[in-house]
């Protein structure tokens, strides 16, 4: 009669196929933890040229959120002729980016008049500059309370 | 469907604890409805010996997906593919896919794909560790899930897709080494804490594996379902299995090893969908083609005591608890939450948010086991029976479960519905992050209109609030009787309906998504 056999038939393998094995994956295994996050979220970036700051010209709200971006070189002269995006992202998948413009409105002010806010929560806020063909971002935190 | 028409005589404990098996007929109560293998396509991809490979392959690949951009990829949740295809389409497909089929995500899980690896791991090992007996239950995975959840509103998982992809990790790692270090299935059945969620909320699903003639399970030696067979033409070529001979087989369905449960289900005695991964490895070992994919009603299971032989009082507690999670899950996402948290941030005098969450965690879990009980042993009072709080937790506990699908599958579909399109711009996203020109469409997202939101939730909540009245009735009349059924059926029709008008308050509330609780320093 055949039976359900165990698997207790195994060999052993020798110790040297045990460290060959296991420590190209301790390797690995602290390879990985040494992984930082990319630091995009809350970083600006760019190579200097163009120093980004930006603020809402109000306090956040569900719905019309006018923002003003100031753009100034490293000696702190505004930046003009740069072309600026803004993109409102909130934290959780799914939702919707706000993707606008932002216009100039002189020494170195560029307003998003459309920029707003769809609901309430965390909203992370990119600003993408682009001045003399160069392409800088920087980033806004923005909590917009629920009322 | 074949097999005998006979009225179900389902397994009895003798007095001393002993279970007694009919000797001919159903051996448990289990539905007699459509055989979805009768249909043909369903049937043969059933019957492929790579269906699951080919269902666990694109998860894989997203898993991939997940894990890269999730680690390297822009780290704004609604930009990344970890984010969106694990918090968005991942829990809203789940729960989808359990409304109208069954556990299909655990049928096409990537993780046991780390299978192949351990076998070879396990080759390293002096012998396979028993996973202890203290830990062969629910109550591990209760104590597992616990930092999950806590961790998740903590740590707001779902906003960083590089957490997110290291969750993906973690899975991938504790797969691997659990089934390395223990019997393949010792993952999925104890430890698995997106498994053991899918298993509970399944017991609400359509469908469910039954015999197809229980007598032909009677008559089986082997128990293929169970233990797996081989099947070659002359002998047994792994000894893995028991071998039995092509010859004797109806269905051969091919040759070579065909693997059994690895949750030990035996097909006849199935009355639950708890532990039922869908990976029909039933339905391909058994050599007599007698396993069937029944349709059923939802709810029929908790109307019956399914985890009154199999999980007791943990897996009912498991059930409960996710429901009163799935609660606390969709109140961290609304303004009173945060006003609540306020004052008990300026009572406690700290802003540590891991306390404070921590506090609101135990506060509503420590309401739904006191609720749960409380009501419970009512309705026993009411229908005259002197039961302790925890003997009627047991007979009502199963109302609960079904509310708790009603909570979690209402809020998920708001999620998907909200941003399920979404997944096209991520991915081109993906692309244009690496230099690819892409312009992605970000206008994609909602499903449907915004005004469509709650009215669907609404009717997710009103279908289940039946479903748990059903068995709340069911049960009533099975352990009370004509007589006082409805006498104890009101305190749990109470409960069921304050709990869904409290679901329904919460969906109403308008939808506020912070990673910080407290929200920012003044």
């Amino acid at each position: 009669m055949s039976r359900r056999l165990s698997g207790s038939g195994r060999t052993p393998a020798t110790s040297a196929s045990r460290t060959t094995f296991l420590t190209p994956l301790l390797l690995v295994a602290l390879l990985l933890v040494a992984c930082e996050p990319p630091a995009d979220r809350a970083a600006t970036q760019g190579d200097g040229s163009v120093v980004i700051s930006a603020e809402l010209e109000a306090p956040a709200a569900i719905g019309p959120a006018p923002l003003v971006v100031r753009l100034t070189d490293p000696e702190g002269n505004g930046v003009e002729g740069a072309t600026v995006r803004v993109e409102g992202d909130m934290t959780h998948a799914g939702m919707q980016p706000v993707i606008t413009t932002a216009d100039a409105v002189g020494n170195g002010l560029y307003r998003a008049e459309a920029m707003h806010f769809t609901m309430a929560g965390d909203w992370v806020i990119t600003i993408v500059v682009t001045a003399d063909g160069k392409r800088s971002s920087g980033v806004l935190l923005v909590n917009v309370p629920g009322r | 469907m074949k097999g005998s028409g006979a009225a179900p005589r389902a397994a009895t404990a003798s007095a001393g604890g002993r279970v007694e098996l009919p000797v001919s007929g159903p051996f448990v109560d289990q539905p007699r409805g459509f055989d979805l293998l009768r249909l043909p396509l369903l049937r043969r991809l059933a019957r492929f010996k790579y269906a699951r490979l080919m269902l666990q392959l694109p998860l894989l690949l997203l898993a991939l997906f997940v894990i890269l951009d999730g680690l390297t990829g822009r780290q704004v949740a609604p930009r990344n593919v970890a984010t969106t295809a694990v918090w968005l389409h991942y829990r809203g497909l789940v729960v989808i896919a359990l409304a109208i089929f069954g556990n299909a995500f655990c049928a096409a899980c990537p993780l046991m794909l780390t299978r192949g690896p351990s076998r070879w791991l396990k080759r390293l090992l002096p012998r396979t560790f028993a996973w202890p007996k203290a830990l062969r239950n629910k109550w591990f995975v209760i104590l597992l899930l616990v930092p999950y959840f806590v961790s998740y509103e903590v740590f707001d998982l779902w906003a960083s897709p590089w957490l997110t992809a290291w969750l993906a990790i973690g899975y991938f790692g504790a797969a691997l080494a659990v089934d390395t270090l223990f019997p393949a299935g010792t993952f999925c059945r104890f430890v698995c804490p997106l498994g053991n969620f899918n298993f509970t909320l399944a017991t609400v699903s359509p469908t469910q594996i039954v015999a197809v003639d229980p007598d032909v399970c009677r008559s089986c030696e082997h128990k293929p379902c169970l233990h797996g067979r081989e099947t070659h033409v002359t002998s047994p070529r792994t000894g893995e299995a028991a071998f039995i001979p092509l010859a004797e087989i109806t269905n051969p369905n091919g040759t070579g090893y065909f693997p059994g449960c690895e949750t030990d289900l035996f097909v006849p005695t199935i009355t639950s969908n708890m532990d039922c991964t869908y990976c029909f490895n039933c339905v391909r070992a058994c050599p007599y083609d007698n396993v069937a994919l029944s349709v059923r009603a939802p709810g029929r299971e908790l109307g019956r005591a399914p985890w009154a032989r199999r999980g007791r009082t943990a897996a009912l507690a498991l059930g409960v608890l996710l429901a009163y999670w799935g609660v606390m899950n969709a109140l961290a996402m609304i303004t009173p939450f945060y006003d609540l948290v306020g004052r008990l941030a300026a009572f406690l005098g700290t802003r540590n948010e891991a306390l404070l969450l921590s506090v609101m965690y135990a506060a509503v879990t420590l309401t739904g086991a006191v609720t749960t009980l409380a009501s419970s042993w009512l309705a026993d009072r009411a229908g005259g029976k002197r039961s302790t709080p925890l003997q009627a937790f047991r007979r009502w506990g199963y109302v609960v479960v079904a509310l708790g699908f009603s909570f979690w599958a209402a809020h998920y579909l708001f999620h998907f519905l909200t941003g399920a399109l979404a997944i096209v711009p991520v991915f081109e996203h993906f692309f244009e992050y690496r230099g690819w020109l892409l312009d992605p469409n970000w206008r994609l997202a909602q499903m449907v209109p915004t005004r469509w939101l709650f009215p669907i939730q609404a009717f997710v909540s009103a279908t289940y609030t039946a479903v748990a009245l059903f068995v709340a009735a069911r049960i009533a009349l099975r352990d009370f009787g004509q007589r006082k059924w409805v006498l104890a059926l009101w305190p749990m029709m109470l409960y069921v309906l304050l709990f869904t008008a409290l679901q329904l308050i919460i969906l109403a509330q308008p939808m506020e998504m912070r990673g910080t609780v407290l929200g920012p320093l003044p």
